[in-house]
């Protein structure tokens, strides 16, 4: 397996919501490309951003940090901030960093996108 | 040396100040004390800091006990040990002889005394020597000690085993002359890791399934995180456990890279994949000369969100959360990040 340098592309859905869909490796690599894209993202001041991780297939400890980076501006901007698309196991990487309390982790996109907190609830 | 479970064994080497029946009498409750600690507890600090707090009320005065013991995990080499005072052991290596360091008081002086832990990693073909102060305390006829740094020197040049002990035998006799009579008495216990060769033949402790290096180049944990997972194809690790195998490896290993290696072309990192009945385990090394890692303050995710935290250092904290057992040892100027992950809960694998 190689490395896959991280391409992040901002769509704008209905009801102030922007979507980053991240494809390719979420390592230092990706510091660039995934604080551009927020920097997309937000530039029309949406109520939330949601990561799309369906096609990110390796996150690492410095991956982490650089959404942890993302989580602390979306916070001071008041901006919410929702995922979907992880794997059991990077699912379980953000509950046990606890992310996951500060992130809702929605199971797919329709319902990270279609509400506040309690969106991936059946 | 005293048989323990998995497999591990506890070494000790002693010494008691003074001669004679009373001397005799406080190292013979010594090793009962110490041989029952050591099959209840696993912590070579705790089983000395125990055997203390036993021996302290009923210490003659100006009496006590030098003592070191380890637990050594034939199958990989691993060594923990801690020391009351006792002369520092040497352990021979491709690099040189180092001593193996702790810090602690020796026996029976008071107690509530602690007693440091350290670790290594005995390397295929290493050697260890234990010893008492009887050897480098001998003096030749002009009362000079034979000393530590000859000590050292022997071992350097010294085969191993039984062999090391004649040489040092022998040149001490050389040193003290052939007619002095033995000042004190000398005990010395020699260790030797056996070379990978025989390693590999010896499957029911622990055979080596992959060994190999990768270049210090940012990305490359993927590459071992690969060649890992192909190393233990066979061993029926469930999806989610292999998972977890593979972010500590690639952790551990970009760790490497990046602090013990500082990215340096010409510093490879060695990975080492060995499987026992139970378990599989990672051995991930640099070649880093910066002494001992620092401990990284755990991460704290509000803190980090606030800003108080710097937004890295998760690193060692997802190892420690993927593995069943992460060990860091430092010895001779490298790191050795230790992953031990059980065989367990594999029963749905029908392959």
């Amino acid at each position: 397996m190689t490395t896959s340098e991280l391409q992040a592309a901002v769509r704008q859905r209905d009801g102030g919501v922007a979507v980053i869909d991240l494809q390719g490796d979420v390592n230092s690599s990706a510091e660039v490309a995934l604080n551009e894209a927020y920097a997309r993202a937000t530039a029309g001041g949406p109520g939330s951003v949601v990561l799309n991780f369906e096609h990110a297939d390796y996150i690492n400890s410095t991956g982490i940090a650089l959404i942890v980076g993302l989580l602390a501006q979306a916070r001071t901007s008041k901006i919410e901030m929702k995922a979907f698309g992880l794997s059991d196991h990077y699912r379980e990487i953000f509950e046990i960093t606890r992310l996951s309390d500060f992130m809702t982790i929605a199971d797919n996109e329709d319902r990270a996108v279609g509400g506040p907190e309690g969106s991936n609830d059946a | 040396m005293i048989p323990l479970p998995d497999g591990r064994v506890g070494f000790v080497v002693g010494d008691v100040t003074d001669k004679g029946v009373p001397a005799a009498l406080v190292m013979s409750a010594t090793r009962s004390l110490l041989r029952a600690s050591a099959q209840r507890l696993i912590e070579p600090g705790e089983v000395l800091e125990r055997v203390n707090e036993q021996l302290c009320p009923d210490m003659p005065e100006k009496m006590f006990v030098t003592c070191l013991y380890g637990v050594l995990d034939p199958a990989t080499g691993h060594l923990r040990f801690a020391n009351a005072g006792h002369d520092l052991p040497y352990v021979r290596t491709a690099d040189g002889v180092v001593e193996l360091r702790a810090r602690g008081m020796p026996l029976g002086l008071m107690t509530g005394m602690p007693c440091e832990e350290k670790e290594a990693t005995l390397q295929p073909g290493d050697g260890v020597l234990l010893h008492s102060d009887g050897v480098v305390e001998a003096h030749d006829p002009e009362r000079d000690m034979f000393g530590f740094p000859r000590l050292k020197e022997t071992m350097a040049d010294a085969p191993p085993g039984q062999e090391l002990i004649d040489r040092v035998l022998s040149d001490l006799e050389a040193w003290t002359g052939p007619d002095a009579e033995q000042e004190d008495d000398i005990t010395m216990v020699t260790l030797e890791r056996s070379t990978g060769e025989s390693q590999v033949s010896a499957a029911a402790n622990g055979s080596v399934l992959a060994e190999f290096e990768v270049p210090s180049e940012a990305g490359n944990e993927r590459e071992v995180m690969d060649r890992v997972e192909t190393a233990v194809a066979d061993l029926g690790l469930e999806p989610s456990r292999l998972q977890r195998l593979k972010t500590a490896v690639a952790e551990a290993t970009m760790n490497a890279m990046e602090h013990g290696n500082e990215y340096q072309a010409d510093r490879p990192v060695s990975i080492r994949v060995l499987h026992s009945p139970d378990r599989v385990l990672v051995q991930i090394t640099d070649r880093g000369d910066a002494g001992e890692l620092a401990e990284p303050e755990a991460p704290d995710l509000e803190a980090k969100l606030e800003g108080r935290q710097t937004p890295r250092g998760w690193g060692m904290f997802l190892i420690e959360k993927m593995v069943d057992e992460a060990r860091v040892t430092s010895e001779g100027g490298g790191h050795t990040v230790e992953l031990a992950l059980r065989l367990e809960g594999d029963g749905d694998d029908n392959e």
